[in-house]
């Protein structure tokens, strides 16, 4: 090993603070991103299941936000909305770009568990006299959502790996501090070691949350 | 109370129904056999338009239901549908419980939800644990129904139809899909909604029900009635070769089950 | 517009750019996962937890910071290698790791008659897994395959952020320069569409077909 090669560890520890509210930021792009997410990736799902027009144009967004990259997506929120007199500002642009994107993905999960659904289950509602929006409500969704959990689980890791790239249009969330931190020091490795760190705890910290949150909606079959 | 004209209904190129006539008083308990394929379940699926049908008229009572003309050229809307749906009970194969909600839930969410005037949720509650006491499963109301047996779910299920107070209870072999030794609970359920006066329409397997509490056997064979008349009468005497072959090789399965089950079965315990 | 016009044959030569960097990445990340897929399932339990102990760490570190971590990794152990040199390390690994669980996954799957039939026949462990195992875990393993590839295409818009010209850049940058941003970010998102939409498209038809098998 020569000198060049030595871990300054003392640097990062100190540093370690810092991150403190990156994560907060990184944790609030999650949860509102996840949430707008959720519902979209519902509404999108229902819409493509559909028979009216609405059909083609789920399919449209789902089709084009599941082909094209975030980053070119996050950039035209940034830089292209505005032409268009909608201003938003970084954060902003940060959690409507992932929400966009992820509102696709839940919706294909969606899409399939709606799909899973038994045949009976919706004879049976409609034999009880249910009209197509009460069976969606209490009888297809309940269930939909409910085995659409481990799906979600995994969507949600990667929602939180996206929020990385909501530091290229200069949200100050883990990915930007660790940069940021990274260019005033020698420290650059080490720095994004322990950012590699952070990611990794909190990813192992959502896996076990879900697997909670998956056990308490499992239905007994 | 129900008049049925000429129903006619295809899937694709093969007639399933070719010209249905049937009249069901009030309080009467209709029991349809025939072998599979015969169109008996899809002519009770016809009845709360759980299938389309092309052809025919369904009155009950004074209505003409699902469509609004006699050609069944327009549809009724939805929500007309299903509100009409509501006077119709339907008991299936294979129970269709809602297994995301316990035994009191999927009995109050009809009287609730659905009902064009909805109970509160008190009085929906004490219909459903006065349903349940009927079936015989007061106990069972907070549990969910995958811990349920069969017979118990499809008790539930009879529960969850008549909660809607409905006029007519239609049953899609309700015990096909059950073990044998379960079969009788259910059939002692519905023996007893009979004697309360219930119009019943039921498609079984279970001939010796069928003698014991039907006022009326029909016997359909390729999309039609071929022969009907009070049970005793059908079933003793069948005068169709098509009914004569039909009940004969289902004497042979039951011997042969029975045989194999080594016991007089269920459907012995059902005879008079 | 008539800038956006112009522009396009740049535009274009970018997205040759994203294929040619993405074909690099799946070449490479597709024998990192065969090679994590059938060691972690050919050997031991070591082994095992090895692999999957790596794929754990670089599927949970988003591909933007396994970027930077291979960006300055590299010259704090000495080694010196171009920037898109980096990009394809770092992307191919985080893609080799989701590779590797879907070689692992079907060769998990095969009925373990399968195995014990070959050893029967007194195949060595390696010869079983060439003869036997990997050509039907193949085919297993073919609809979640073909739908990483536009995941990795779309992973390779990352490399812009350490300046590898690819489609993402050249569109950032004509868009800051022409500032017509709509119309380049629009072309842009066609142009990736293009290349994307053809294997999610036939992704999902294997995955369809194999459904339409299995039950």
């Amino acid at each position: 090993m020569n000198a060049h090669m030595r871990f300054d560890i003392d640097y990062v520890i100190r540093h370690l603070p810092d991150f403190g509210p990156a994560i907060l930021t990184a944790l609030e792009l999650l949860l509102l991103a996840l949430a707008i997410a959720f519902a979209w990736g519902i509404l999108l799902a229902i819409g493509r299941l559909s028979k009216g027009p609405l059909r083609g144009a789920a399919a449209a967004y789902i089709e084009f936000f599941r082909n094209t990259p975030l980053l070119i997506q996050l950039y035209f929120a940034f830089f292209a909305l505005p032409s268009l007199g909608i201003r938003l500002d970084a954060f902003e642009t940060g959690v409507a770009a992932l929400a966009a994107q992820h509102s696709a993905f839940f919706a294909e999960i969606f899409r399939g568990t709606i799909q899973s659904v038994a045949s009976g289950q919706r004879e049976a509602g409609y034999a009880l006299g249910m009209v197509p929006g009460q069976l969606m409500r209490y009888v297809v969704l309940p269930q939909a959502l409910r085995n659409a959990v481990p799906a979600m689980g995994n969507q949600v890791i990667l929602l939180l790996q996206d929020t990385a790239l909501v530091s290229t249009i200069g949200v100050y969330e883990i990915t930007l501090q660790g940069r940021t931190l990274a260019e005033r020091s020698a420290a650059s490795f080490e720095m994004f070691v322990a950012v590699g760190l952070i990611y990794l705890v909190l990813s192992t910290i959502f896996s076990l949350l879900l697997r909670v949150v998956e056990q308490g909606c499992r239905i007994v079959k | 109370m129900i008049r049925i004209r000429s129903l006619r209904k295809r899937f694709g190129p093969l007639e399933v129904l070719r010209g249905v006539d049937l009249d069901v008083e009030k309080g009467e308990v209709v029991v349809l056999i025939g072998s599979s394929g015969s169109g008996k379940t899809t002519f009770l699926r016809c009845l709360n338009f759980l299938a389309e049908y092309e052809a025919g008229q369904i009155h009950i009572g004074d209505k003409l239901m699902w469509y609004r003309d006699a050609e069944c050229r327009k549809k009724r809307p939805i929500h007309e549908i299903a509100r009409d749906r509501t006077r119709i009970g339907m008991v299936f194969q294979a129970f269709n419980l809602f297994p995301h909600r316990t035994v009191l839930e999927n009995i109050i969410l009809g009287p609730t939800r659905i009902k064009a005037e909805p109970l509160s949720r008190a009085d929906a509650e004490s219909l459903a644990m006065e349903l349940l006491r009927r079936v015989g499963l007061e106990d069972k109301a907070r549990v969910y129904p995958a811990t349920l047996s069969g017979g118990q779910q499809q008790r539930v299920a009879i529960a969850r139809a008549l909660a809607m107070e409905p006029e007519v209870m239609l049953f899609d072999e309700v015990t096909s899909a059950l073990d044998p030794e379960l079969v009788g609970e259910v059939l002692n359920v519905m023996r007893r909604l009979a004697q309360d006066g219930m119009t019943m329409i039921v498609v079984t397997h279970e001939i010796p029900f069928a003698l014991d509490v039907a006022d009326r056997v029909i016997f359909m064979d390729e999309g039609r009635i071929l022969e009907q008349g009070p049970p005793a009468e059908l079933l003793f005497n069948p005068q169709a070769p098509r009914l004569r072959e039909f009940l004969r090789r289902f004497e042979e399965m039951r011997l042969i089950t029975e045989r194999m089950s080594g016991n007089g079965g269920q459907s012995a315990e059902a005879l008079p | 517009m008539e800038s956006v016009v112009q522009s396009l044959p740049y535009l274009i030569e970018a997205a040759t750019r994203t294929v040619m960097l993405s074909a690099v990445v799946i070449v490479i990340s597709t024998a990192v996962g065969l090679v994590g897929g059938v060691v972690s399932v050919m050997f031991g339990t070591i082994a095992q937890a090895v692999v999957l102990a790596l794929v754990y760490v670089l599927r949970g570190v988003p591909i933007l910071v396994q970027l930077f971590l291979v960006y300055f990794g590299l010259p704090f152990f000495g080694i010196r290698v171009s920037p898109y040199v980096v990009a394809v390390i770092a992307i191919s690994l985080h893609m080799g790791a989701l590779m590797t669980e879907v070689f692992r996954g079907s060769l998990l799957a095969l009925p373990r008659s399968q195995a014990e039939g070959g050893l029967a026949l007194g195949m060595t462990p390696l010869m079983l897994m060439r003869e036997v195992l990997l050509p039907q875990a193949l085919r297993v393993a073919l609809p979640p395959y073909v739908s990483l590839i536009p995941v990795t295409v779309k992973a390779t818009a990352l490399a812009s952020v350490i300046s590898i010209w690819e489609l993402t850049l050249a569109s950032k940058e004509i868009a800051n320069r022409t500032l017509d941003t709509f119309e380049v970010f629009g072309i842009a998102f066609v142009m990736y569409f293009v290349i994307c939409y053809p294997f999610t498209w036939l992704g999902r038809r294997f995955e369809r077909k194999r459904t339409a098998y299995v039950h």
